[in-house]
């Protein structure tokens, strides 16, 4: 994790010309983000375009930025609004499911910021070894998605219901939190 | 799973449900702490694998906005301060710590709970393109790979980035300029104020300009008309101006063109060849076409990009080995006509023709296939591409994966690797894998510009099953590829992406091939293009007799995309 000396010497480079020591920034935070928006956005796509359009953001205000603060607390303000005009976008507030979502957003909006604080790079190490851990099924059931497997195949494959799969899905996340509660403490 | 909390992730992806169920709901959300709580657990993880299900995305309009990567010289010492400066503040937590970007590009494979959840409950998204990365690069007419100032284009004059695919209507360019790469081989560099209207693959009508027309090796035939006059390209490079009263003034700069004045109808009532050196105006108001001597410098430029350098961290190799691959070419050496195998005892690659090894910055070699000397000039009749020296036994247990980076000096048809049947000395060359660069779908429905993964168990000289990349490669920037056939299953990998991919019957024996590299065989029979000849640089070829998982594949692109080293 960059600490707030690295960030200060990032944008003394910065402002002396090298443009290119942002991508520090970028390669520091680009997870995090991608994971704050991609727990609000539906598509990986708008995640994606909205997480540049952060960076891009970030980059022309960076004067904005008061030296000291959390950096990544500050991406995270902007993600926020971005966010919010991308719900507000005419388009989107067209659709009733994107009504919905943002108003599901509003709603839990401070508990997403309370967790999204922290290392994501150690959550993701504990994360990696977490799955490792998890039963053989529902590593399987995890690994089904990726490999686009349909849930009625993968229910074939497990000789169990559709509905079972999803509840597997459930039970995999749940031991995932709590094995990563477990590898923080 | 709490029934409410399932029904809330089922209508938070989608899924159809009652207005009222909806608010309750939502109610409940507002209200209740613990389960707003396990909500946002929910959200959280999902978003967390979400972010790790692909590699980090190309940022063109970030990229722009930084400048490009490769202005800056290597400088090795901060690159090695900096990284011991990040290891010295690293936990002993090992090597997971100290790669965590790594590991963190290695949860991919566990993002199918994502996908999953994302995809099956009523996910607007169809199954179809589940995986795949974003698909508005295919297709289209035309690449930008260049873009100085600002510019629009079809539909609904969306704002044009570098890397974009331009398909058929308007791109206005204000000011500045910008470089397009037609997948029929013709680029064309624009100078604004620009108004073009993008008619076909070869066809461009310009009503306001100044472009220069470049066709690559072996293309021709396109075209620039504007209203009352056209050019015709007969393999050559020209440029034109066209001003907003319909007048434009010509030069062609190589080989020769056919301009012509227009009748009502559109076809040609004058028509004059203007070769080389040569200027013309032409008057679509009075019929005229007249050589001029307005100098080539009044005409636009063609810019010639420094040749981007391929910036590998120095975990690169490392993060390879450990994926344990059956070859590793790291084209760091040529001697004797030998490029070593990374892998002790494996076999080396040999190089045939006058292949070099082009020194990057920073101390990387890269293997360069050079236009000036391939199978249509200086080497007709032997070309230049790797052959390994020995034959490769497909083990029993299926699967393999080739993977390399590459970057082709243009869009045009080209291998990269083959695999050729190599149990009869003397037989025709048989195909039984093949990656390659597409350029205008021809033959095969593809989008243009694509990357082809074509398989034929067993190899022969047609037919097979193909995998073709749903978005365009860029030509002039390095790209990552990974071609793989988990035995069932192609997959498709650009720039740590799955991009492409297909079922596969599982091969009905294992075979023992030849490895071929920037060729599409040996044999010279049909001439240059043929054989496909690759143009353009190659680097870290690596071949496994396993499949790559999408982890190792993002963070094998990602070693390959560090950002500059900081300097300390």
């Amino acid at each position: 994790m960059l600490s707030p000396a690295d960030i200060d010497s990032i944008l003394d480079e910065i402002e002396g010309g090298r443009r290119d020591a942002f991508r520090w920034i970028v390669r520091e935070w680009s997870l995090s983000i991608r994971g704050y928006l991609g727990s609000q956005l539906h598509h990986l796509d708008a995640v994606d375009d909205l997480a540049q359009e952060v960076f891009i953001t970030a980059f022309r205000s960076l004067s904005a930025f008061r030296r000291g603060e959390d950096f990544g607390a500050w991406l995270r303000g902007i993600a926020r609004h971005k966010l919010l005009a991308y719900f507000r976008s005419s388009a989107r507030r067209d659709s009733a499911l994107e009504r919905f979502r943002q108003e599901v957003v509003e709603c839990v909006e401070a508990d997403l910021e309370a967790g999204a604080s922290g290392d994501p790079a150690e959550v993701m190490e504990r994360l990696l070894r977490c799955i490792a851990k998890l039963p053989v099924k529902l590593r399987r059931v995890v690994h089904a998605g990726l490999e686009e497997l349909k849930p009625a195949a993968m229910a074939e494959e497990l000789s169990t219901s559709v509905g079972a799969i999803y509840q597997l899905h459930y039970r995999a996340n749940q031991l995932l939190r709590q094995c990563l509660r477990e590898e923080a403490s | 799973m709490e029934p409410d909390l399932n029904d809330l992730l089922l209508a938070w992806n989608g899924a159809e449900m009652d207005a009222n169920r909806k608010t309750a709901l939502l109610s409940k959300l507002r209200e209740d702490a613990v389960f707003r709580r396990a909500f946002v657990e929910e959200l959280r993880m999902l978003g967390m694998l979400k972010a790790t299900q692909s590699a980090e995305p190309r940022w063109l309009r970030l990229e722009d906005e930084l400048g490009s990567k490769p202005a800056e010289p290597w400088d090795e010492e901060a690159f090695s301060t900096s990284i011991m400066s990040e290891l010295s503040r690293t936990e002993p937590a090992g090597f997971l710590k100290a790669n965590r970007w790594l590991i963190a590009a290695a949860v991919l494979v566990f993002a199918g709970v994502a996908a999953f959840w994302g995809l099956r409950l009523g996910g607007d998204r169809p199954a179809a393109v589940a995986g795949l990365d974003k698909t508005r690069d295919a297709g289209g007419f035309a690449i930008v790979s260049h873009l100085e100032g600002t510019a629009t284009a079809e539909p609904r004059g969306r704002a044009v980035h570098e890397g974009d695919v331009v398909s058929a209507g308007r791109f206005r360019m204000p000011a500045g300029a910008a470089t397009l790469r037609f997948f029929d081989g013709a680029v064309v560099f624009v100078e604004g104020e620009a108004d073009l209207d993008l008619l076909a693959l070869d066809r461009v009508l310009c009503y306001r300009g100044r472009l220069r027309v470049r066709m690559e090796e072996g293309a021709s035939g396109f075209t620039v008309t504007s209203p009352g006059m056209a050019v015709v390209d007969l393999g050559t490079e020209f440029a034109l101006n066209v001003t907003g009263d319909g007048a434009a003034a010509l030069h062609v700069f190589d080989g020769k063109v056919e301009a012509s004045v227009l009748n009502r109808e559109g076809y040609t009532l004058r028509s004059e060849l203007v070769q080389k050196d040569e200027s013309a105006s032409i008057q679509p108001g009075s019929g005229r076409i007249a050589r001029t001597d307005q100098p080539a410098d009044a005409f636009a430029s063609a810019p010639t990009a420094p040749t981007p350098v391929l910036r590998l961290d120095r975990g690169y190799a490392v993060a390879v080995l450990a994926s344990k691959p059956w070859g590793y070419w790291r084209f760091e050496s040529l001697e004797n006509g030998l490029t070593p195998n990374e892998i002790p005892g494996g076999l080396s690659l040999r190089a045939v023709g006058a292949l070099r090894l082009s020194a990057e910055p920073g101390g990387n070699n890269t293997m360069e296939f050079s236009r000036d000397r391939g199978p249509e000039e200086g080497d007709r009749k032997e070309g230049q591409y790797l052959l390994m020296d020995g034959l490769w036994q497909q083990p029993a247990k299926p699967g393999y994966a080739v993977e390399l980076w590459m970057m082709s000096a243009a869009i045009r048809e080209s291998a990269l690797v083959s695999l050729i049947d190599g149990s009869r000395e003397g037989a025709p060359e048989e195909h039984y894998f093949l990656l390659q660069l597409m350029d205008q779908s021809q033959r095969w429905l593809h989008p243009n510009g694509s990357v082809r993964f074509l398989q034929r168990s067993p190899p022969g000289l047609g037919g097979g099953v193909n995998a073709f990349a749903q978005r365009a490669y860029l030509p002039g920037v390095w790209q990552h590829v990974v071609a793989q056939n988990s035995g069932d299953r192609m997959e498709l990998y650009l720039n740590g992406r799955l991009v492409g991919h297909a079922p596969v019957d599982p091969d009905q024996a294992p075979g023992l091939y030849h490895l071929l590299v920037g060729r599409l065989k040996q044999s010279v029979r049909g001439g240059g293009d043929a054989t496909r000849p690759f143009v353009g640089r190659m680097d870290e070829l690596a071949f496994y007799e396993h499949t790559l998982s999408p982890a190792d594949i993002a963070s094998h692109y990602t070693l390959g995309n560090p950002p500059a080293p900081l300097q300390k």
